[in-house]
């Protein structure tokens, strides 16, 4: 490419806009000239990744060279104390040990340095958050490690291809119709580990994300007049319409059918509580004798005492996991339980836990194990020790 | 789908956790996202990238100073954007004040697209560390205007304006610093990288 059509290139916004991804028109624009200019395209896409790598490397040396400045500044500050009027739900002791601390980090000033003021043990190796890790069971038996399979087909079976793509999900491709309708369809699993979740798109290109300790068995293609699958522990589902074919689920007894519509089953063995709660369309959950269709916004709850409907306040909590963060607001050994899962961690308690003590929040998922606890503890209300994939809870 | 805004509102956690223990990675981690968001602000408002520097690390020197009298504060997002446009123009006192409410601030349209967000995290090491070598042979100037285009997404008549400089200066500057940086990359990773264009492009039509 001649350099004065460089410099043109850089000069025109519109195709800067392309290569941040900006605006829709911009990217249309840019990658039909691509298209008919397939000898320009390696020079483009050079340029492109120069210019995000550029905007990239400059805006972290900048931020880094002005927080060295502030740092500088910080470093011949002088830390405010509170004064006596305070807000009343804070002591004074508390407040004097911050400040010392303040004060003697400032003096010492140079990068930015944890302080060590938690319980937890800060190992060599702390426990890392849970990732898209998940094992596929054929019908014969066979296994295949998902997170350990490359890209592309990773099987065939009754006519339809499972692929594996770049962004970690499995999707059956192939006919919806198997080439032999009299035999029956193969079953297939999908297990995520603690630890571990995974998205599959199953044959009627429905959507289901598995969340940690959970599985999924399903035919792998549909036929006859309903989709029918089986779920242990916790997935999110968005399935696509079809009035003649409805989906349903079942979980130890209960069995949610949908006609096509989004949402979020609960479903763990050490979980009392089975929870169903619908986001959009419509389903109907069965449970036994009794039955119930829910709107979207509603939670059915099935347990050992039977079934409860609630209007569920914050759909977003229910399906934070899906979108990569834990929403609490349960007891301690709730919010444990879900620790463990993603964590792949075992819990045990020292002594007598407060049953009254709830915990409110949100963290991130992808933080490791010991960013998260830090959180925890900073409630006041308690501590952990961790060691190893051990985590003690003390009051 | 991702918001500056929203992302610093969800922030919260490390506000708190500074202003109650002083955790100094939540400091960095508050730092590094509103240092962009507030110059942004600052230079839509007229004021220089420097002008805006000075501001930005007042602010947080005042943050770090007196945590111990934000404790109060419900709202960092509001707080922090609005104590900074109040005294982008005056004298830096600022004051703990309740927030008021949240102006209707512009988004920053610089946010990177899921493609470029993913050849971000994928580059090649080797093609990073090379940028980042030569990026420090740039001079100030230079690394100030090729933030404030590609990164900030100013136009060349902004950026022309706040640096006091015609708008050929500025179209020369970015084309020199690209120049520089793009006689970096070796021939072997342009082989490489005309393989994976194809696979990658491939899969994002499909995915995407």
């Amino acid at each position: 490419m001649q350099d004065k059509d460089l410099v043109h290139l850089l000069e025109q916004e519109s195709f800067l806009n392309y290569c941040f991804g900006r605006n829709d028109s911009d990217v249309r624009y840019w990658n039909k000239w691509v298209a008919e200019h397939p000898d320009k395209e390696i020079q483009i896409e050079t340029m492109k990744r120069t210019v995000i790598m550029m905007a990239k490397a400059s805006r972290e040396t900048l931020r880094d060279k002005h927080f060295e400045e502030l740092q500088q500044k910080m470093s011949g500050a002088t830390v405010i104390p509170i004064t006596k009027k305070r807000a009343s739900w804070k002591p004074i002791w508390m407040a004097a040990a911050v400040v010392l601390m303040i004060a003697g980090t400032a003096l010492i000033y140079r990068r930015p340095v944890k302080p060590e003021t938690s319980h937890i043990i800060a190992q060599k190796t702390d426990v890392k958050p849970g990732r898209n890790k998940a094992i596929l069971i054929l019908g014969n038996g066979q296994k295949i490690s998902l997170s350990d399979s490359g890209n592309g087909r990773i099987a065939v079976q009754s006519g339809a291809q499972i692929t594996k793509t770049a962004l970690g999900q499995i999707v059956y491709q192939g006919s919806n119709e198997p080439a032999n309708s009299a035999s029956a369809p193969e079953y297939n699993t999908i297990e995520a580990p603690a630890g571990g979740q995974w998205q599959i798109v199953l044959p009627d290109q429905s959507k289901v994300w598995l969340n940690a300790r959970s599985s999924l068995t399903y035919p792998t293609c549909f036929v006859g007049n309903e989709r029918k699958v089986q779920l242990k522990g916790e997935a999110y589902f968005e399935i696509t319409h079809n009035g003649k074919m409805p989906f349903k689920v079942s979980s130890k007894s209960q069995v949610v059918e949908v006609l096509g519509t989004h949402f979020n089953i609960m479903a763990y063995d050490d979980e009392q509580i089975m929870k169903t709660t619908l986001l959009q369309g419509s389903v109907r959950i069965s449970d036994g004798g009794r039955s119930r269709v829910l709107v979207p916004g509603e939670q059915a709850q099935i347990s050992a005492a039977g079934m409860k409907v609630t209007r569920e306040t914050d759909l977003e909590d229910v399906i934070a996991w899906k979108n990569g963060y834990f929403k609490f607001n349960e007891s301690l050994e709730s919010t444990m339980r879900k620790i463990a899962r993603w964590y792949d961690v075992e819990i045990t308690y020292a002594g007598n836990i407060d049953p009254s003590l709830r915990f409110g929040g949100k963290i991130s998922r992808y933080k490791n194990l010991s960013s998260a606890l830090k959180i925890m503890e900073l409630t006041g209300n308690i501590h952990f020790k961790v060691k190893g994939r051990r985590v003690t809870v003390m009051q | 789908m991702f918001s500056y805004e929203k992302s610093g509102i969800a922030l919260k956690i490390q506000w708190n956790t500074f202003i109650a223990e002083g955790d100094q990675d939540d400091f960095y981690v508050l730092y590094s996202h509103y240092h962009d968001y507030l110059i942004y602000l600052g230079n839509l408002k007229g004021a220089t990238l420097d002008k805006s520097k000075d501001c930005v690390n007042d602010l947080f020197l005042y943050v770090f100073e007196n945590r111990a009298r934000l404790q109060h504060i419900r709202h960092h997002h509001n707080y922090l954007v609005t104590s900074f446009i109040r005294n982008l123009f005056r004298k830096p006192h600022f004051c703990a004040e309740e927030s008021m409410e949240l102006l209707e601030l512009p988004e920053m349209p610089a946010y990177p697209s899921a493609e470029a967000e993913h050849i971000k995290r994928t580059s090649q090491e080797e093609l990073t560390q090379i940028l980042q070598a030569h990026i420090n042979n740039l001079s100030d100037t230079q690394i100030k205007i090729v933030y404030q285009k590609f990164y900030l997404a100013l136009n060349y008549e902004q950026i022309a304006e706040l640096n006091s400089i015609s708008v050929k200066t500025a179209y020369n500057t970015i084309y020199n610093s690209v120049e520089k940086l793009r006689k970096q990359i070796s021939p072997e990773y342009v082989t490489a990288l005309s393989a994976a264009i194809s696979i990658f492009t491939l899969l994002f039509f499909i995915f995407f």
